[in-house]
């Protein structure tokens, strides 16, 4: 499994599945499997936390459910909300704050 | 297929007071992740028993994803979201609107009966044990069952229990201050319904009385749930 500090990882679940929503309408295992397939293996986020993380989205209003026919089965598709769209914003500019200034680091431009 | 896994998963949400709709969608959700996840291996050419276990081992373990849940606060019933006030002024909010309705409904058929009381004469004896009968019930059995309803319902909840303690202390008291009547007379005068609040040096003894025996009659049944779930706890094994 990727090396996965907890804290430092605390809140990629929701920007990870909010991006993904973003994209298209998606269920559950299809969001777990498309994770597992664009990162390649880098991030897993599993089924016992992608769950209480839709579930909490949905109840924050950043996500919203319905339930759709496909294949003979009824599943829950989640899409994003107006309020998803502004925090996915958010998020996605603080991450990639994080993430300059951590390059910036590992890069060696830190010291001058 | 109806896996026993998932209804254990969703009682053990309700158990953690997550709430029943967050319990049975992420029950069913999980189920059909778990079907898929079998179906995708099957597809794999895996046998069955492996196709199961396999996504049995990729869902991971039940008692994880229950604490994940119990984490989140949005997720929660609101007994388990805010249990101080539920579990204290809920029951108080209960047995004021219980007592109000009945009474509403006693008096409603007090005046429907208006016309047969003015015909009979009721015996003074006889309207005393209504009276005391509606006290019992209004003033005793009331207020006991509601908060043994609530305690036990912390209990399973897994509540601290002194939140419905404290509960069952606050409407034991409230109980021991109303004074009720309700007298039927019969004749000219049919009789009356009437309740009221309040507290005196005089009746401050059968006051304490009368709240220390609704409150060991609530109690009583929280202390019978609590010590039988102390009986079904095994000890666990490796």
């Amino acid at each position: 499994m990727a090396d996965n500090n907890s804290s430092l990882m605390a809140g990629v679940p929701e920007l990870v599945v909010l991006r993904l929503l973003a994209e298209r309408d998606m269920y559950g295992y299809e969001i777990a499997r498309a994770i597992k397939a664009l990162t390649r293996d880098a991030l897993r986020i599993g089924e016992g936390v992608l769950y209480p993380a839709l579930h909490a989205m949905e109840a924050r209003r950043l996500v919203r459910s319905r339930a759709r026919l496909a294949d003979g089965r009824t599943r829950i598709y989640y899409s994003l909300t107006a309020s998803g769209r502004s925090r996915l914003a958010r998020l996605t500019a603080s991450w990639r704050r994080m993430s300059e200034g951590v390059e910036s680091i590992l890069g060696g431009t830190a010291h001058g | 297929m109806a896996e026993p896994r998932f209804l254990e998963l969703r009682a053990g949400l309700r158990a953690a007071g997550v709430s029943k709709r967050n319990a049975q969608r992420a029950a069913c959700e999980i189920e059909d992740h778990f079907a898929e996840l079998v179906a995708d291996a099957l597809a794999c050419g895996a046998s069955e028993s492996e196709a199961r276990r396999d996504a049995h081992a990729t869902l991971g373990s039940d008692a994880l994803l229950i604490r994940r849940y119990a984490s989140r606060p949005e997720l929660l019933a609101w007994s388990s979201r805010w249990p101080a006030l539920w579990f204290t002024l809920v029951p108080l909010g209960c047995y004021l609107a219980l007592s109000v309705a009945s009474m509403a409904i006693l008096v409603l058929c007090l005046e429907q009966m208006h016309a047969y009381l003015g015909t009979v004469n009721v015996a003074p004896a006889l309207s005393r044990i209504i009276d005391r009968g509606m006290a019992l019930v209004f003033l005793g059995l009331f207020p006991a069952a509601i908060a043994a309803a609530f305690g036990v319902w912390a209990l399973r909840r897994r509540i601290p229990l002194r939140w419905p303690l404290i509960g069952i202390a606050a409407l034991s008291v409230l109980a021991s201050l109303i004074n009720m009547e309700f007298v039927i007379t019969g004749g000219p005068s049919p009789g009356y319904a009437g309740a009221g609040i309040g507290i005196s040096m005089r009746s401050l003894l059968p006051q304490l009385g009368r709240a220390l025996a609704v409150g060991t009659l609530a109690a009583a049944p929280l202390w019978f749930a609590a010590r039988r779930n102390k009986r079904n706890v095994r000890p666990e094994s490796n």
